[in-house]
């Protein structure tokens, strides 16, 4: 019997409103389109009409799951164009703060993956140890998601406390690799639902052009982090994670290797911490004219940021070019051909964000 | 003839019928949640959460969804409460009146199977498409777990002679008893539609399945006969499998700690595991649980 | 009936299903109201459930600044929810459209679709917010008194 089943805008399985247009063949799928566009709220004109410091809080707001990212990146575009040096305890800072933000949104998406295949233990597993890196978050930035840590130069809190914060990163890296590693990798209901499903192959992901953990779990090693290092990650020392099974299970490893590996580069910054200034003096607030790029790792793959200046407070041009707007469509290519009730974990395991995608 | 009328009554609305039943089954189902929450490490709602569930769906306005004849929507989820009430009125539980006649248990069975079927219809009446597939799912899952639940109650059916529950009940306990009360119980979660067998109400997949376009005192309807049929597959494995004890309170006891240890077996079973696919689950119930029911049955012919 | 209704009244209260309905939002909100699921916090203890249909569901929680492609979605979806029913409006956007305030593509408020009995304010708000806004949305559904029209905000 052919189905045409319509998932979203507005479904269970889907964090955000997106729709997927299923056809399906009995419980078989055998293609599916994606529409966005349901969250575009205009931020990129709204930038280009606000000053630089209200841009950072607006930007902060395209997406409240990598929020830090957006600040960050938008900094480095503006940073880069008045060639203001970033002193180097809020370059290490930025990293930490980067990395705590990957640790949650992948324990978040763990969370919702567990959800989707039904797994609600897991779900809750993950969602209590996920509160223990908001727990970090807010004891440095005194906030849960909009932590408004970036600003053009530096950052806007120092870590007045490294121990309590290592401390905690600690016991955040036990159990990730004491609970949530093992049972991914040994509940059999999990295994059956995860090995095998949603493969993109590495020349379907070259071809569809996707980034971060979905290209990594492709066999395509690209990480801005290590391509393009910015932050302190070039002195840290940054180890790149890929598997090349290329299906959901490969994900989830790609995913949960990564987040040790932020524990291990959060640990070590901490270690590490510089001393000195956190930001310039004076409060930056006029860019000289010229344009530029910033690139960065986001949890979901590569942020690009466009900037352009005309030597006012506002820019003229703000272009956010986001890792689920690559990494969305891949679901076509992930869908054909498999079972219908699998849908909801594999477009989960893109991962797909979708206040990023439409903005 | 009034006598017998009145006992009858008492046994349906009352005791094992509906009034206990559905306090019973609440119970169950608020033991099942708190369990489940306990060992996610969250509180869990309080014992009396199913009742008011149940109240206040009862007390919400119904849209009956358009294209569906009213006498349909009202009349399924009614039509599922009224046949599981009917097998816990004929159970002969402990204190319970009731008359045995040729071929009761057959009418168990088929009775059970009422609300899934129900369920199927309500999902294909429903005109909405996650309705369709979740009854299209609900389809494929009772063929599978009435392999192994049937042919469990069939072979204490063969080793007696006989359908009628007495002369099922009066067979001594033997390895048929430990063989068919195994297949049983690997029927129970697809049964109660409990993890990993949730699939026809797989809320990420397909929203809420069957039961999509349901909502006020028809789901209301559904969510007692889901509590009485939880109480009635307790009560059936309890009187089925648990040999009878002299007096008839110490088998009531007996009866009502089988029925507590399937809902925690099952709790258990459904807080460590993730949802299995429709094919996965099918696949499983025809190979384990038909060898399941092959050995009962195989082993009450031979008995 | 005395007693009937006031069963039906503490039923109300003590059984708020929710369903969650994103009107743009940023995500902020919405993984805040997915920390409230989490034991820490576990939106269960007080009898609320998330439902995946809203026609199951008593309280609409709405994020977001309510975007025009969303705002048909929120008014369909608050008609599909049965009577008697609430709607929380969780964050800053729903009540003004926060920073997105000003947006061609924004309504900027849910006031403009749907009437908003509880306001829980932040960007985001803290779990424990939710948790109580979705309480004291329950008491107001035991209370029969939702859905009141509110006037919405205008420069």
């Amino acid at each position: 019997m052919p189905y045409r089943i319509p998932i979203g805008p507005y479904h269970p399985a889907l964090e955000e409103p997106y729709k997927l247009n299923i056809q399906s063949k009995g419980e078989i799928v055998e293609d599916v389109s994606v529409e966005v566009g349901f969250v575009h709220r205009a931020i990129e004109l709204l930038a280009q009409r606000r000053n630089y410091v209200q841009d950072l809080v607006l930007v902060e707001r395209v997406c409240g799951i990598c929020s830090n990212i957006h600040t960050l990146t938008f900094s480095m575009a503006a940073e880069q164009i008045a060639s203001i040096r970033v002193p180097d305890r809020a370059r290490y800072i930025r990293t930490i703060m980067a990395e705590l933000e990957r640790l949650h949104s992948h324990l978040l998406w763990a969370g919702v993956g567990s959800e989707d295949i039904g797994f609600q233990t897991m779900f809750m597993e993950i969602y209590a140890l996920r509160e223990k890196v908001m727990d970090v978050l807010e004891i440095i930035s005194g906030n849960r998601v909009n932590y408004s840590m970036n600003c053009i130069g530096g950052v806007n809190r120092d870590i007045t406390d490294p121990d309590t914060v290592l401390a905690a990163v600690r016991e955040i890296r036990a159990g990730i690799e004491k609970t949530i590693i093992p049972i991914f990798t040994a509940n059999r209901t999990i295994l059956a639902r995860t090995r095998g499903v949603g493969v993109l192959s590495r020349e379907d992901a070259v071809a569809y052009g996707v980034v971060g953990p979905i290209a990594r779990a492709s066999g395509l090693a690209i990480d801005v982090r290590q391509d393009f290092s910015y932050a302190a990650y070039e002195e840290l020392g940054f180890k790149i994670v890929t598997q090349d099974t290329c299906d959901v299970m490969a994900r989830v490893v790609v995913r949960a290797l990564e987040m040790l590996e932020s524990c291990r580069l959060i640990e070590k910054a901490l270690l590490e911490l510089p001393g000195g200034p956190l930001r310039p003096s004076e409060l930056v607030t006029v860019i000289p004219a010229g344009e530029a790029v910033a690139r960065v790792e986001a949890p979901r793959g590569e942020v690009v940021y466009y900037l352009k200046s005309d030597g006012s407070d506002t820019p003229v041009r703000v272009k956010i070019r986001t890792p689920s707007d690559l990494n969305i469509p891949s679901v076509r290519a992930m869908a054909r051909g498999q079972a219908l009730g699998d849908m909801a974990i594999i477009q989960a395991s893109v991962d797909p964000c979708c206040s990023c995608t439409d903005r | 003839m009034i006598n017998g009328i009145a006992q009858g009554l008492t046994a349906y609305f009352v005791w094992p019928g509906l009034l206990v039943s559905a306090l019973l089954g609440w119970l169950f189902l608020w033991l099942s949640r708190k369990l489940v929450a306990r060992m996610q490490r969250r509180f869990g709602p309080p014992f009396y959460q199913p009742f008011f569930d149940f109240v206040k769906l009862l007390g919400k306005r119904s849209l009956v969804p358009a294209g569906m004849s009213p006498l349909l929507y009202y009349g399924l989820p009614l039509a599922a409460v009224i046949s599981i009430t009917l097998v816990l009125a004929v159970l002969p539980l402990p204190g319970g009146v009731r008359a045995s006649f040729t071929g009761d248990l057959i009418l168990v069975l088929y009775l059970m199977e009422m609300p899934a079927f129900c369920d199927v219809l309500a999902g294909f009446a429903s005109r909405s498409i996650y309705g369709q597939v979740g009854a299209s799912r609900e389809a494929a899952l009772i063929l599978g777990y009435s392999l192994p639940f049937i042919a469990s109650v069939s072979a204490l059916a063969i080793q007696a002679g006989s359908f009628r529950l007495e002369d099922v009940l009066a067979q001594p306990f033997s390895a048929v008893h430990v063989l068919a009360g195994l297949a049983f119980v690997l029927a129970v979660p697809a049964r109660l539609k409990s993890n990993p067998f949730s699939i026809p109400n797989a809320e990420q997949e397909i929203v809420a399945g069957p039961h999509v376009e349901y909502n006020g005192p028809a789901l209301a309807l559904f969510e007692l006969a889901h509590a009485l049929e939880f109480v009635a597959v307790a009560s059936l494995f309890a009187l089925l499998f648990v040999p009878r004890l002299p007096s008839a309170g110490l088998t009531l006891l007996a009866y009502l700690g089988a029925a507590l240890l399937l809902v925690v077996l099952t709790s258990l079973l459904a807080a460590a595991t993730a949802r299995l696919q429709i094919h996965r689950a099918f696949r499983f119930y025809w190979t384990w649980g038909a060898l399941a029911a092959a050995a009962c049955v195989v082993v009450a012919v031979i008995f | 009936m005395g007693i009937f209704s006031s069963i039906l009244k503490r039923s109300r209260r003590r059984s708020p299903w929710v369903y969650v309905l994103n009107a743009g939002s940023c995500n902020g909100c919405d993984i805040e109201i997915g920390a409230v699921l989490s034991p820490r916090y576990d939106l269960e203890q007080i009898g609320a459930l998330r439902q995946g249909s809203p026609k199951h569901a008593d309280i609409l929680l709405i994020t977001g600044p309510l975007t025009l492609r969303s705002a048909e979605a929120v008014r369909s979806i608050y008609a599909q929810i049965p009577e008697p029913k609430a709607v929380v409006a969780v964050g800053s956007c729903p009540a003004t459209g926060n920073v997105f305030a000003g947006s061609p593509t924004v309504e900027g408020g849910v006031l403009n679709a749907v009437p908003v009995d509880v306001f829980v304010p932040g960007c985001p708000p803290r779990p424990q917010a939710i948790l109580a806004g979705v309480q004291e949305a329950a008491r107001l559904l035991a209370e029969g008194k939702t859905g009141r029209k509110q006037e919405a905000p205008h420069d």
